[in-house]
């Protein structure tokens, strides 16, 4: 009976299997297979298979006699503080990732009934979103037609770019798992951040996606199931570009960093172009992601402990495609194409984010390294 | 005010395929989207003045009849090229009427008519619309160079000249510079671009100079993508030009790299710094229409600019009598036409190229050439010929199958040798079995004498319960060659509804008035059915009807074997109709793994005279690879973005590696073919009709080039 008993046991185990349960976070965000899910799960262990489970408690059985009947064990307290990150699962950091950052960040219209979104951090007014207009939701859908002629040319791309497209930047600056770890880790810290920091403007502004607007769509790929304004993936890659043009600056390692820098601008430009062409997403989504995501990257740089210079800002869509020269331009204008670059955005250094940042550092890329 | 001319009178003025095309009740709703969508006011057209001399005026008075009111139409011609005085048969012509509608057009087409002396009467084609934005505010024809400073002089004189005529044109591409990093394309018109807002050179769309060039990659950068947006090259908004540059490639960036462009890997050559550029892209959309109809005007235009470029070009070197070398690559073309060289496209070709290969003295000299691929519809079952062994009881049959799901008209082309009288020929029409048409479809080789004005020609709409699903025209093509032509609407409903032809197989009947008249001596009745696939993926949605005959049992055209005679339904003959001007060089296309021909690489015409085959008509000149081996089918060559690749299945591809050895030569002062193998080598001589199967395919000339 005992044994069976015991058996019972193993399924409490099981409870381990939990960790998966989280995975499902992942699902819940909407952000993809590749994304979150797995993230989490790395570095986690394993739930035991029902056979080990049981040959570790036959074992223990067989072999806890020789370790003796002596008093137990006072441990010794573990130091507190941001040096144990290092002992915590990835996915456990992950939490703590987006904890730290989504503590500081509240929303709210600029006016009680406004048809508006205002993003705070800490306590400073970071974005601001008008809500496009219907009319405007329209023209732009003629984009998403215009844009459907290259389906074809990028059918490999928009479906390997479904969730988190690192393998796309790591290409760039030539990134491994087994020398940039910590690296990685960052890059999908900031993933995970514009997705859900995007996911609140597309909640409050609720912006129709382009199949239900026009019949003639007929997008390639599934729409999600969130709002299309602003564009999460446009957040996402130009987070991640402003990201590894900063982390790069530091390594200092790269001789072309020039070049590099120049491709994973237009890397985030394509990724976020990629969802018109799949028929998912307008120009304007992009403009205002492209926005979104220099700022996310901006606030983490701050918590890392480094100013990138990105910008808060105050977003009205206008009818205009996305280029990424075009928002180089208002960016270092200021303004043009609905967009107003305000004011640096500003962020307080913890030590979670200061204590990745500075291994991702530490894992300088390219021939000076 | 109700209009004079109803839709009727249009067919005063125009051929069968403008009929076809621009009638809504025919073949209007299924047509290029210009046309379809609505009404234009700048068209494009030809004026065939024949051997007469013809100066084209500069302004038309229009009169309405009802009115009586005149309006003034004025006509514009792009940049023209001749040699001294020397006459012009065709001259392209656009014109902008504000008051075009189908009546008006009437109107103005009657005053075209009506221009020169009366023995001359000059015929025209009407051609696409031109898109309202992409018509010219301020156009001078022949500007000066204090009007207009043209292309800037390059740190290295050219010694020869390659031009391009394709679509999808990466005038940006960094395979087209100097070693200074500045362009060497010295000119470039995109024919459907939106019209600069000041004074223009061209009469629509919008020219690049080097410097204009040189400015934009200064301006952008490496950033291709923003250059050709703001340059005006890429705009979803105007459907002929659309966001087709934006593609991966393009036919034309293909095309345009292998003839004029620096390789990609270490094995590829660098493209000589005095071998210098004309590149002229046409609406990128031409590919819609998939009848011989609409692009003519673009193409000849595009020939005249670049030979009056080029003379520009002279100039600025101290170059006298357009002595520098031109090569030409046009890798485009269709199935249809008269494949006599008499056409009005291949007529004005070859008047262009022996005026340009005549210098000063009158000596000629061959200095320019037209170099065109031969086509890949060798396999596709669109060619036959009837010869008099055919006819039983003076009545022959052939079968045109059609195909579901063709969203495009399909065209059938029947000529007739030039020695046939008038009402010599009787050709009908049957539908797929079970189904009839709601009145014969028969017409003979006789005029409507209502038709009074152009060739003589007579229609006949095809009806099934009620339903227009098809034409039936005769006409004596430009008042030589009698020609029948068949056009059907899609065989699928565009909308609920709308005219459909039947699927499977039409019978064609050609029957002799008097069934003991033998046709003249080695001449024969040639059916082409035209070309209706969609090889640049424009998403026309056409299905490739095709020809069978009860005496044709090959499946595959294709085969390696060569017999001494050919079946009705056949692969000889199905040369690219617009490539039969004399001097045009014609390139076909070969498997560079086993040097045989690629299965779709179209051939001259052999005919059977005694005992023997032999060429006849317009014969392949020359061959490339244009696959690597048998399954690895295409050529590599440049993108659209620079550093990009590119992979073309067909003799498009194999032109321009032509054209690239053609001008090093005569850069090179060397002969045009020089370096370039015999195709017949390793061939017995006994082996006399293989030969001649080889020779119509490939021609005598093979250029090798390094496998990819």
């Amino acid at each position: 009976m005992a044994r069976n008993g015991g058996i019972g046991g193993i399924g409490g185990i099981g409870g381990i299997g939990g960790i998966g349960g989280i995975g499902g976070i992942g699902g819940i965000g909407g952000i993809g297979a590749s994304g979150l899910g797995g993230f989490l799960g790395a570095g986690a262990a394993e739930g035991y298979d029902p056979i080990l489970t049981l040959g570790l408690q036959v074992s223990s059985e067989g072999i806890a006699h020789i370790a003796g009947d002596g008093p137990l064990q006072q441990p010794t307290d573990l130091a507190q503080g941001p040096q144990n990150m290092g002992r915590w699962a990835d996915w456990v950091r992950g939490s703590l990732y987006l904890t730290d950052f989504l503590k500081d960040l509240s929303w709210e219209p600029s006016t009680e009934g406004a048809d508006d979104i205002v993003l705070k951090f800490e306590t400073f007014e970071v974005a601001r979103f008008d809500r496009p207009s219907a009319q405007l939701v329209q023209e732009q859908t003629q984009w998403v037609l215009d844009y459907a002629g290259l389906r074809a040319d990028r059918t490999a791309e928009i479906t390997s770019q479904l969730g988190f497209p690192t393998e796309y930047f790591a290409s760039i600056l030539g990134l491994h798992p087994a020398q940039h770890r910590f690296t990685f880790e960052l890059i999908t810290a900031t993933q995970l951040l514009s997705a859900h920091v995007a996911m609140i403007a597309k909640h409050a502004l609720a912006i129709r996606r382009p199949d239900q607007v026009d019949a003639r769509v007929l997008p390639m790929i599934t729409t999600p199931g969130h709002g299309s304004f602003p564009s999460a993936h446009a957040t996402e890659a130009h987070a991640v570009f402003a990201l590894l043009n900063r982390l790069s600056q530091e390594w200092g390692s790269l001789a072309d960093m020039d070049q590099r820098k120049a491709l994973l601008r237009k890397l985030a430009e394509r990724i976020s172009v990629n969802r018109t062409v799949a028929g998912v997403h307008y120009p304007m989504d992009s403009w205002a992601g492209a926005a979104l995501g220099q700022l996310v990257a901006e606030l983490v740089l701050q918590r890392c402990g480094v100013v990138g210079g990105g910008q808060a800002f105050h977003y009205t869509a206008v009818d205009a495609d996305f280029m990424a020269g075009r928002f180089e331009e208002v960016e270092a204008s200021g303004e043009g194409y609905g967009l107003d670059f305000r004011c640096a955005a500003e962020a307080t250094k913890t030590d979670t984010f200061a204590w990745l940042w500075d291994r991702a550092v530490g894992e300088a890329q390219g021939t000076g390294a | 005010m109700a209009p004079t001319h109803s839709n009727d009178d249009v067919d005063h003025y125009m051929g069968p395929y403008e009929r076809w095309v621009f009638r809504s009740e025919l073949g209007r709703p299924f047509s290029f989207p210009a046309i379809a969508k609505g009404k234009g006011q700048h068209f494009t057209a030809l004026i065939d003045s024949g051997a007469h001399e013809f100066t084209p005026p500069e302004t038309l008075s229009v009169a309405d009849p009802n009115s009586g009111e005149e309006r003034e139409v004025k006509l514009r011609y792009p940049p023209l090229w001749s040699s001294n005085g020397a006459g012009r048969s065709i001259t392209p012509v656009c014109f902008g009427d504000p008051s075009v509608d189908d009546g008006g057009l009437a109107q103005t087409l009657h005053a075209v008519c009506q221009l020169g002396p009366e023995e001359m009467q000059p015929r025209f084609r009407v051609n696409f619309p031109i898109n309202p934005k992409a018509w010219s505010e301020f156009y001078i024809p022949n500007p000066t160079t204090a009007q207009w400073p043209g292309h800037r002089r390059s740190e290295k004189a050219p010694k020869a000249i390659i031009a391009v005529i394709d679509d999808g044109i990466p005038f940006a591409n960094r395979a087209f510079l100097d070693a200074y990093g500045q362009s060497k394309i010295n000119y470039c018109w995109l024919q459907s671009a939106e019209a600069a807002h000041d004074i223009s050179a061209v009469p629509f769309g919008k020219e690049f100079t080097n410097r204009e060039i040189d400015a934009l990659r200064q301006i952008h950068g490496q950033d291709e993508d923003v250059l050709y947006v703001d340059a005006g090259a890429v705009n979803a908004r105007l459907p002929e030009l659309g966001t087709y540059l934006s593609r991966h490639t393009t036919h034309g960036a293909h095309v345009l790299s292998v003839a004029a462009g620096h390789g990609l890997g270490p094995r590829q050559a660098l493209m000589d710094d005095d071998v210098h550029i004309i590149a002229v892209q046409l609406p990128n959309t031409i590919a819609w229409d998939t009848s011989g109809f609409g692009k003519e005007m673009y193409m000849l235009s595009a020939l005249h600019y670049i030979f009056e470029r080029a003379r520009r070009i002279c100039e600025s070197y101290g170059v006298a009598d357009d002595a520098l070398p031109l090569v030409v690559n046009f890798s485009y073309g269709w199935s249809g036409s008269r494949h006599d060289g008499q056409s009005e496209m291949e007529t004005a070709i070859e008047q262009l190229f022996t005026q340009r290969n005549t210098d000063a003295n009158g000596n000629s000299r061959e200095n320019s050439f037209l170099v065109m691929p031969t086509g890949n519809t060798f396999s596709d079952k669109l060619h036959a010929r009837l010869s008099d062994g055919h006819f039983v009881d003076g009545a022959a049959e052939i079968s045109w199958n059609l195909l579901p799901d063709d969203r495009t008209s399909s065209y059938l082309e029947i000529w007739f040798p030039e020695e046939v009288a008038d009402g010599s020929f009787e050709i009908s029409i049957t539908p797929p079995k079970g189904i009839v048409l709601d009145s014969a479809g028969s017409i003979s080789l006789t005029a409507d004498p209502n038709l009074n004005e152009g060739d003589a020609r007579q229609f006949q709409n095809l009806v099934i319960d009620g339903k227009i699903v098809g034409q039936l025209s005769v006409d004596k093509n430009r008042g030589t060659r009698w020609r029948c032509l068949i056009a059907l609407v899609p065989t699928i409903e565009h909308s609920t509804g709308s005219r459909v032809a039947p699927i499977g197989r039409w019978s064609i009947g050609v029957a002799k008035s008097n069934a003991l008249d033998p046709l003249p001596q080695n001449a024969a009745i040639e059916l082409w059915v035209q070309r209706d696939d969609d090889p640049s993926e424009l998403k026309t949605g056409g299905q490739q009807s095709y020809l069978s005959h009860a005496l044709s049992k090959r499946t595959h055209l294709n085969r390696d074997e060569y017999p001494n005679e050919l079946e009705v339904v056949r692969g000889y003959g199905s040369m690219n109709g617009v490539a039969n001007s004399k001097s045009t060089i014609r390139v076909a296309g070969y498997d560079q793994t086993t040097g045989r021909p690629s299965h779709y690489s179209s051939a001259g015409a052999l005919v059977r005279i005694g005992t023997t085959l032999n060429p006849t008509g317009a014969q392949t000149t020359v061959c490339a690879p244009s696959d690597r081996g048998p399954s690895r089918h295409g050529m590599l060559g440049g993108g659209s973005r620079s550093r990009s690749r590119s992979l073309l299945v067909g003799t498009s591809g194999a032109a321009p590696q032509v054209a690239r050895q053609m001008v090093l030569n005569l850069a090179a002062g060397k002969g045009a073919f020089e370096g370039m193998g015999d195709t017949l080598q390793g061939i017995n001589e006994d082996e006399q009709i293989r030969r001649t199967h080889i020779k119509a395919r490939l021609g005598h000339k093979k250029l090798k080039v390094e496998v990819q």
